[in-house]
């Protein structure tokens, strides 16, 4: 692998890359090491590998999905338990007092989407927070773009429901 | 602020699965406004969660332990190595076997039906130690760098013969192993001594 190539493809997704692999997890130290593992991967790729490669970034999310899923099944993690490491997170898209004000119902939408079915999840995850084409999620995935569009659909149908149905604003 | 219907509508397209990512950026943006309406309150949530989920990243790297990829000349040079160094060690091995630590038993005697033993100049031993040596005893020696011997059983009623035997390896090894010669005449000296403990009782 060369260093410029890594340093200008690689590198600058390890962000994306953790949140998908947070999503799959479900914990902060899970989906440190996986990104880790998935860096360090593709460092050391062989120049035929790295030769191979079109889009490094489809790679990459692909290598993390594999690795994140691997991790997850051997452990046997159960769905619920590591989402403590999700609400770890805090940013600084609202100001404090927004934050306090809506942190409950923003862990509620939280927990909804976690509890998804995994495709699901990996697809609303990938379309609504990466923000990427149909075609690059069916492509991470490893599944039809009809899978993709089906599968979003259920997602944010299963999400406005439960918003419906439960008022997160009170 | 924007038409309240095309929000609406982008939002129903956005449930369907048929917004485009630019239509979706634009329903992000509208509800990470100050002014949501009543009617979209309820969905707050959800954008207020993508935003911050957006901003979540990645703080720790371990990015400078990383080395570069070993060539293939330097993996056959480490393999090569590792390969020469269990052989120097599988030989030094070997080598330490060939001395193996060799223990000549001396069968157990027992101090009954001696016949006509030959007589043994032996120095006086105090009486306690005669009596110590008088039960049955095995005897072991170790002794090193030296070929084993195999001494033959004994059977009570030749314990002469044995006791000939066992000095003839004793004789053996203390001519080879200067180590193990003084120790062997102790040996030696003892079995005399026995031999003379055991030469009353059979007379009696």
């Amino acid at each position: 692998m060369n260093w410029a190539i890594f340093h200008e493809h690689v590198f600058p997704v390890r962000h994306k890359l953790y949140r998908f692999a947070l999503r799959i997890t479900g914990n902060v130290h899970e989906a440190e090491d996986v990104v880790q593992e998935v860096l360090e991967k593709v460092w050391k790729s062989s120049a035929d590998q790295s030769a191979a490669v079109q889009n490094w970034e489809a790679w990459c999310m692909t290598l993390t999905r594999n690795r994140s899923l691997d991790k997850t099944r051997s452990q046997a993690m159960r769905r619920t338990a590591p989402l403590d490491g999700i609400y770890d997170q805090r940013t600084d898209a609202a100001t404090p007092a927004q934050y306090v004000e809506s942190s409950d119902s923003v862990d509620q939408v939280k927990r909804l989407i976690q509890q998804l079915p995994e495709k699901q999840r990996l697809v609303m995850h990938l379309r609504d927070i990466e923000e990427l084409t149909y075609d690059e999620i069916a492509n991470t995935l490893n599944i039809t773009l009809e899978q993709v569009k089906v599968n979003l659909h259920r997602a944010r149908k299963a999400i406005r429901e439960q918003l419906v149905g439960i008022d997160l604003t009170t | 602020m924007r038409n309240l219907e095309e929000i609406q509508t982008l939002l129903d397209k956005y449930w369907s699965g048929d917004t485009t990512l630019e239509e979706e950026r634009s329903l992000k943006a509208y509800f990470a406004g100050p002014q949501v309406h009543e009617r979209f309150q309820p969905f707050m949530p959800l954008f207020q969660t993508l935003r911050q989920e957006q901003s979540v990243l990645l703080k720790h790297v371990k990015i400078v332990p990383m080395r570069a990829p070993v060539s293939n000349r330097s993996r056959w040079a480490i393999a090569a190595s590792v390969v020469a160094l269990l052989g120097l060690g599988a030989w030094w091995l070997q080598n330490q076997d060939a001395t193996p630590e060799v223990v000549a038993e001396i069968p157990v005697l027992q101090p009954i039906a001696v016949p006509a033993p030959q007589p043994l100049v032996v120095a006086a031993l105090p009486a306690p130690e005669i009596v110590a040596i008088a039960k049955p005893v095995l005897v072991q020696k170790r002794m090193t760098r030296t070929k084993k011997i195999n001494t033959a059983p004994v059977i009570d009623a030749e314990t002469e013969q044995a006791m000939e035997e066992i000095k003839a390896a004793l004789s053996l090894v203390s001519a080879k192993l200067n180590k193990g010669k003084k120790a062997a005449l102790k040996d030696l000296n003892r079995l005399e001594t026995m031999d003379k403990f055991l030469k009353p009782k059979s007379d009696s």
